[in-house]
């Protein structure tokens, strides 16, 4: 029952993709055929998606990991966080769609800030507030990621720089005289990310997969992974369907690799 | 805390809700106005007539949400305690990652075809069991995070005192696992909730839920409604977890924060 859930559908899903990739299956398929695999080792856009997927991920990761150790020991600073820790449990009221388009609102050059910042006076039209939606950086993507993930994660440094007694430890360190900046990144951060990296590796995957939040928040080319497969299988432009099970293959593969990766450095599951 | 960081919390964690419901209640909205926009509950009271299709959409994503918490409950249940007593079994828990960690909608996109085949596609059915690939194995997961050595090992004292097996039910297992059913069916339940690439690609727009229709709205350029939709998506987790928050904190003010630590699939972007 249970291996039927989990393993059937995936089982499946990969012996149809890769049928489909390799010209097995499928309406405009005759018999077994490397091409699709030629055309997509070729096709630029798929390898800028593929560069562009992991490189979204890296830096989301990174960048949560920095400011939730940031703001973990910000947090366990006794003076006055009354108020603020109820704040992180916003975010996860949101489905990433929603938060998607709130903060797409927000940041647009029609959004809320460029208003404001009109009304102050800042700046005097649409065409002056900078592009931080469907943007060259990704910046908007990047933010909604930190948003969805930020406080989970600032919530769990907190409780594990507690277990750890990283705040005595800090006080240890000042005492032998290291400067903030030393103590953040010698004691913090390398702490904090070794006692979770298991977690750490997971939310990575979940960024590589990512997809609502691209969809509003992206531009158009280089997508990521998950856009530019659901728009190559489902957007009726036949020839173009092989290419799109290829890379459901590969990244398939990719997540059972990591997972493997994964999994050896989980104990508990070994036989 | 400095007073910048705080601030900046603030800002980060209120502008998207401020957002919402600024959004929610105004109506035109052109280019600089802000404050003066015009200001109406239009939306709201006319929530259901004026945008039939939300109240509809409310109702499935309800009942959805409802349907695989509970199967997510059960299944996890089940499950998680037939994996735990069997040490061959407990290496099969890895298989239930795959289907977590894969983006729904690539594994929906990749079965497609099985559900155009066995006609599922398009109806309230097929999305169920589209939503029931990756929910299920992920309440197994959480649910064999209760049986740890420790949770076994009371059951074999139970047992080896005596207890028949109804009273070891009532008297251990039931309030040794509660905090964890509850987690597993709220999880199952935000997971189902927060769905839209699986839901939207299985139900081809026929089986409209409050995320499918947000993104409809959204892509129509018509921000109000959306709005609205995403509200209509807090409002009731506010309520849920005001129930559920409680049941946690007791013991420590972190203790849902742990909880939620070991997987949380919710915020999975």
């Amino acid at each position: 029952m249970f291996l039927g859930v989990s393993l059937l559908p995936l089982v499946l899903g990969l012996v149809y993709s890769l049928g489909y990739s390799f010209g097995l299956f499928g309406l405009m398929n005759d018999g077994f055929t490397l091409e699709h695999w030629q055309k997509l080792s070729s096709s630029k856009d798929a390898w800028s998606s593929l560069v562009y997927t992991l490189t979204l991920a890296l830096v989301s990761v990174v960048l949560l990991v920095v400011l939730a150790a940031f703001s973990a020991k910000m947090f366990l600073r006794k003076s006055a966080t009354k108020g603020v820790f109820p704040l992180l449990i916003v975010p996860l009221l949101f489905a990433p769609i929603v938060a998607g388009f709130a903060w797409y609102y927000v940041l647009s050059p029609a959004g809320i800030l460029s208003r404001l910042a009109h009304s102050i006076g800042l700046i005097d039209g649409l065409e002056s507030f900078p592009r931080l939606v469907n943007d060259d950086w990704s910046i908007g993507i990047i933010v909604v990621h930190l948003f969805l993930v930020l406080p989970l994660f600032t919530l769990l440094f907190i409780a594990q720089a507690k277990a750890m007694r990283l705040n005595e430890m800090d006080a240890l360190a000042r005492n032998f005289g290291g400067n903030g900046f030393k103590r953040f990144f010698q004691l913090w951060l390398p702490a904090l990310v070794h006692r979770s990296k298991l977690l750490i590796a997971l939310y990575a995957i979940f960024f590589m997969g990512s997809y609502e939040v691209p969809l509003i928040l992206g531009k158009s080319s280089p997508r990521t992974l998950s856009i530019f497969i659901t728009e190559k299988l489902t957007k009726f432009q036949l020839s173009d369907v092989p290419l799109g099970h290829c890379m459901a293959v590969v990244y398939s593969f990719g997540i059972l690799f990591l997972l493997q990766l994964f999994l050896r450095n989980v104990q508990s599951l070994r036989p | 805390m400095t007073r910048l960081t705080k601030m900046g919390w603030y800002l980060f964690a209120l502008l998207p809700v401020i957002t919402l419901i600024y959004l929610s209640l105004v109506q035109s909205w052109t280019y600089p106005t802000l404050f003066q926009a015009e200001w109406s509950w239009r939306q709201w009271t006319a929530l259901f007539e004026a945008h039939p299709s939300l109240s509809s959409a409310l109702v499935n994503s309800m009942i959805l949400a409802l349907v695989m918490g509970s199967l997510g409950l059960l299944f996890g249940f089940v499950i998680a305690k037939e994996l735990a007593f069997q040490r061959t079994k407990r290496a099969w828990l890895q298989f239930a990652f795959y289907p977590y960690l894969i983006a729904p909608v690539v594994l929906g996109a990749m079965l497609q075809y099985y559900f155009v085949l066995w006609g599922w596609s398009a109806s309230f059915f097929g999305v169920m069991i589209a939503q029931a690939l990756f929910i299920l194995p992920f309440s197994v997961l959480i649910m064999s995070n209760f049986w740890t050595a420790e949770t076994r090992e009371y059951l074999h004292v139970g047992a080896s005192l005596g207890g028949s097996p109804k009273a070891l039910r009532k008297t251990l297992l039931y309030p040794l696992a509660k905090p964890w059913m509850l987690l597993t069916f709220v999880q199952c339940f935000l997971m189902s909730w927060f769905e839209y690439g699986m839901t939207q690609l299985v139900g081809i727009g026929k089986v409209q839920t409050l995320t499918v229709l947000s993104m409809a709205f959204l892509k129509e350029a018509n921000p109000h409604p959306a709005a609205l939709a995403g509200l209509l998506m807090i409002l009731p987790l506010v309520l849920l977890f005001s129930i559920v928050l409680p049941a946690f904190k007791n013991k420590q003010q972190l203790r849902f924060a742990q909880v939620v630590e070991q997987k949380n699939e919710a915020s999975k972007p």
